[in-house]
């Protein structure tokens, strides 16, 4: 019950949140995006301050009296102080490189100090992951903040914290941008051998490991290997729980297709398929893909290799809807 | 989401270089002030600290293993109670805190020690206000805040810097804003009375009056040119020989010293001492001065370790807080330990009690069984001779001081076991304490009740209606009974060296030159030299009127002053009301400073683009957040191709202005076409 009044509120607060600070890929914080509060230090600081303040009242010594009210000026001093070091900060995003599925994804963001100040000591990130401090100190920094992604597609992060303690840790300033990022996520990484690897093979056909065509010999069982794929002969002789392994004979150009990967259910044969997209990058073969209708047509080098995963990434989503956490 | 406010990264992070070396300066600039109250092996402590952390600093050596810091921090609990026994004093409360605060600093590792260490620091600080709050402490102590200040800027630094100077003068900078609210909260903040006993400075080591008096402790008060009290004149200033503030008054006599006597002694002559003071309100069962009070003043009493509140002649009232003894002075209920200020109406009439109690004259006629006796024989001769006539007796034992071969003196021979004889016929050398105290025994042993009067004589005037009184102006004198009369002031001293009463002790002893003996650094040793006898009484004005304003700004102080301004009673509402508008307004002066709207205004060229932007907008094209000025001429282009000419024009002028291409009539070329 609790958990759903949670949501509901943190769902009102989003809300909240895009109407007062809504998502751009600039943001420039002002004083209606801004929030303040006392840190533990500053509570700390005034509980120091009344001890002190005590001390001028039960010595009624005025000097004691001073230094208390002096730390009270000082704390209202650090709260404007700390304020003015994040009021006027722009924010741009400046872009994600596409990762795997499991691998942390790293959201570049530079931080632009305003006008003629030497803004300094800018945390930014996700709390989660911690965060990275930047000191842009009237000019621009660019900071690189990272997130854990686990969904194939395309992923918007959740708001960014920006914040700032800077300078006397009294006060803690921050706010909550949503700075319009995405980064397409690519299908998990599998330990995999690559395609086309044992060569050309006697009549003319590259063999391709894992196909079907040709009986290669046995492989261990895995777990996402088909029923279908299990030799249960040796299973009755031995009680050992082998694989029969076929070659493929391909043709002169490599196509992998998502039909024939190996895999128990599409991300399985997903992330296969981006794999052997890896590993065909960093080499000079020839390759397309098809998945289902959709083909990726031949080519090859890193570039390719990136377009082949985009497609995957992107397989089985509305092109233009967002999936987003 | 919106409160994870502590994150656990920020606990690892490591202390500045800045901000250590601004701890250590605070360690040792704190430390100063407190030299003299702190134990030996506390200093050591101290110095381990800041030693051990410019190695650091200079990325020497490591940092203290749990096992020495151990051992020091029970090495320092062992010192401090072998040295005070005790933890609760304020003396070993500040030995506690500075090494609390070493300790610390020497454990510090991560940001959130370093921030612990500066907390202490302002402790400490304070903990130095309360032994001293002179001018030159003030400005001394203001130095640590700033410094203390820049050690909480610096623990915020960026890591790879390492500069001091940045971060000291980002503490000056923020110290100084501070002060405008410091001083209206000063002010306004309603003061309270103490709400609890809390351990007081220990003064029993100070050099001043004491309840008892034997030559040689007289001589080392009249050495210290220390401040005793400060009075301020309502009206007149009696003139220098009528300036006799009675302190303590003395009856008892064992030989070598005169005191005021415990319930013992007074036990002797029948009476319990507790009924020798009347404390307010309470009204005295005895006789109290009356007549008309001549002078009105303030007191500012510095902190004495005694209970007397000095007064002009005899008091004739008790004060809040006070009590009137049976002698007419003022006690207060504790010892003096905090500087005390009161306002009493006195007089210099005399002649009261002109009936002496039995209890009273036994006291007053007590001397020792046996001793002296060259005075008890002189005595009994000028009995003989004079009989009732007490005046002549008197005046024939001050014409025997000035007539004969008698000196004052600040260094006396030294006497033996019959000291009042060894001086009235032998040494014939010494100061008022000899001569009060031989005048009371020759007065005593031919039967006239005497008794020998502590305290001060004389005082400078600094300014106008303020008389300052340092301890060299400690006297004592006597007081003579005569029936009929009662009891009459009498100085031997003044028939001696008429110039100590008239001009001060100063011109009294100028043919010996022992005046403030030793001294050498007192202002007051050189008043013959004019200009440093001129900064010296300008510095003590300042610190009179430093004194008045800001140290004795209490509770009644705060009232009367804005009572004086607002004419009402009851002025807490008045403060509160005060203290709410000018909180209000220090906000918002400081939001106009921080947000500095008129600061807003975009750069021309800006201004004008925007002027552009928003003309589109109206025609149907509103450029999207986010995108740059060429992306959004080719959307115009594209979209609305009528407008596209002069939409690339003025981008083209924008571009150059914004990224610095500008030729010089850019500027006026794109005001025209917006």
């Amino acid at each position: 019950m609790s958990s759903f009044a949670s949501i509901e509120f943190h769902k009102r607060w989003l809300g909240w949140l895009n109407r007062r600070i809504p998502p751009s890929n600039t943001v420039t914080l002002s004083q209606k995006s801004l929030f303040i509060l006392p840190t533990k230090a500053g509570f700390t600081f005034l509980l120091v301050a009344f001890l002190i303040f005590l001390a001028g009242v039960n010595y009624q010594n005025s000097l004691s009296y001073a230094v208390s009210f002096f730390m009270v000026s000082l704390f209202q001093i650090g709260l404007w102080h700390t304020w003015r070091n994040l009021a006027g900060i722009t924010l741009v995003a400046r872009g994600a490189d596409s990762v795997h599925v499991g691998q942390m994804a790293g959201f570049r963001i530079s931080c632009c100090c305003a006008d003629g100040l030497a803004q300094q000591g800018i945390m930014l990130g996700w709390p989660d992951h911690g965060l990275v401090r930047v000191d842009p100190e009237g000019d621009e920094a660019t900071a690189t903040i990272h997130c854990s992604v686990h969904r194939r597609g395309l992923f918007h992060p959740e708001r960014v914290r920006v914040e700032s303690v800077y300078p006397v840790g009294l006060f803690k300033a921050w706010s909550w941008v949503d700075l319009d990022q995405e980064v397409l996520v690519w299908p998990a990484l599998q330990d995999v051998e690559k395609v086309g690897s044992t060569g050309i093979s006697d009549d003319g056909h590259r063999e391709v490991p894992d196909g079907m065509d040709d009986f290669a010999g046995h492989r261990s069982f895995m777990p996402t290997d088909s029923a279908a794929q299990v030799d249960w002969k040796v299973l009755a002789r031995s009680e050992e729980l082998l694989v029969r392994q076929f070659h493929a004979l391909a043709g002169d150009d490599l196509w992998l297709d998502l039909e024939t990967a190996p895999g128990r259910d599409t991300e399985q044969k997903l992330g296969w398929l981006a794999s052997q997209c890896v590993l065909l990058g960093q080499g000079s073969l020839v390759w397309g893909m098809k998945l289902g209708r959709q083909t990726v047509a031949l080519g090859q080098g890193e570039h390719h290799a990136h377009k082949c995963l985009d497609a995957l990434a992107l397989y089985g989503s509305d092109p233009n809807g967002r999936s987003s956490q | 989401m919106i409160f994870s406010l502590d994150h656990k990264v920020e606990q690892s992070v490591p202390v500045t270089r800045a901000a250590s070396f601004s701890l250590l300066a605070v360690l040792v600039l704190v430390t100063l002030p407190l030299f003299h109250v702190l134990p030996f092996m506390v200093l050591g402590l101290v110095a381990t600290a800041v030693i051990w952390r410019l190695l650091l600093l200079r990325t020497k050596g490591c940092e203290p293993g749990w096992i020495i810091l151990t051992i020091l921090v029970v090495l320092a609990c062992l010192q401090i109670f072998n040295h005070y026994g005790t933890f609760l004093g304020l003396e070993a409360g500040a030995a506690t805190l500075v090494s609390a605060y070493s300790l610390k600093l020497l454990e510090m590792r991560c940001r959130r020690d370093g921030l612990l260490v500066a907390f202490l620091g302002f402790f400490v600080v304070v903990t130095g206000l309360l032994f001293s709050q002179s001018i030159p402490m003030m400005l001394y102590l203001l130095v640590c805040l700033m410094v203390l200040v820049s050690v909480l800027v610096g623990i915020f630094q960026p890591r790879d810097k390492t500069g001091y100077k940045p971060v000291v003068k980002f503490g000056a900078i923020m110290a100084v804003q501070a002060l405008p609210l410091t001083v209206i909260l000063f002010l306004l903040v309603p003061r309270v009375p103490p709400l609890w006993v809390v351990p007081l400075p220990d003064n029993s080591a100070k050099v001043g009056l004491s309840d008892s008096m034997a030559p040689g402790e007289f001589a080392e008060v009249s050495k210290s040119s220390k401040l005793a009290f400060r009075a301020t004149f309502h009206g007149a200033v009696p003139p220098p020989k009528e300036r006799y503030w009675r302190a303590v008054v003395m009856y008892w006599f064992d030989g070598r010293r005169w005191s005021q006597g415990n319930s013992g002694d007074w036990s002797l002559v029948g009476v319990n001492t507790d009924q020798f003071v009347s404390w307010y309100p309470g009204n005295p069962r005895w006789a109290v001065p009356g007549g008309e009070p001549e002078f009105d003043y303030d007191v500012i009493l510095e902190p004495s370790g005694q209970p007397f509140l000095p007064v002009l002649g005899p008091a004739s009232e008790a004060i809040a807080g006070t009590g009137l003894t049976r002698d007419w002075r003022l006690l207060d209920r504790e010892k003096v330990d905090l500087r005390k200020q009161y306002r009493v109406q006195s007089g210099l009439d005399e002649g009261y009690d002109r009936v002496l109690p039995d209890w009273l004259r036994a006291a007053s006629l007590q001397l020792p069984k046996v001793g002296n006796p060259r005075t008890r024989k002189l005595a009994r001769e000028l009995k003989d001779v004079y009989r009732d006539d007490v005046s002549g007796l008197v005046f024939k034992i001050l014409q025997m001081f000035q007539q004969e071969e008698f000196y004052y003196t600040l260094r006396p021979p030294k006497l033996d076991a019959n000291s009042v004889d060894g001086f009235l016929f032998d040494t014939r050398r010494g100061f008022c304490a000899h001569y009060s105290g031989a005048l009371v025994f020759l007065l005593r042993a031919a039967g006239i009740p005497a008794r020998v009067i502590g305290g001060y004589q004389g005082g400078e005037v600094i300014e106008k209606g303020v008389l300052q009184v340092r301890q060299f102006d400690a006297h004592a004198w006597v007081e003579v009974w005569q029936p009929g009369y009662g009891w009459e002031r009498v100085d031997p001293t003044a028939a001696v060296a008429p110039e100590r009463v008239e001009e001060g002790l100063e011109s009294a002893v100028a043919r010996e030159g022992s005046f403030l003996e030793g001294a050498f650094l007192s202002p007051s040793r050189y008043r013959g030299v004019p200009l440093i006898n001129g900064l010296r009484i300008h510095y003590e004005q300042l610190e009179y009127h430093w004194q008045r304003m800001v140290l004795s700004y209490d509770e009644n102080a705060q009232k009367g002053l804005f009572q004086r301004w607002f004419g009402r009673k009851n002025v807490i509402p008045i403060l509160i009301a005060l203290l709410g508008a000018s909180f209000v307004v220090v906000m918002v002066v400081f939001m106009l400073m921080a947000w500095k709207p008129w600061r807003r205004k975009l750069p021309p060229a800006e201004r004008y683009y925007q002027r552009f932007c928003r003309r589109m907008a109206r025609k149907g094209i509103k450029r999207e957040r986010g995108e740059g000025p060429k992306a959004y001429v080719r959307r115009i282009s594209r979209e609305k191709p009528e407008l596209s000419r002069e939409a690339v024009y003025i981008t083209s002028l924008y571009i150059r202005l914004a990224y610095g291409q500008a030729r010089s009539e850019d500027l006026n070329k794109l005001k025209r076409c917006c």
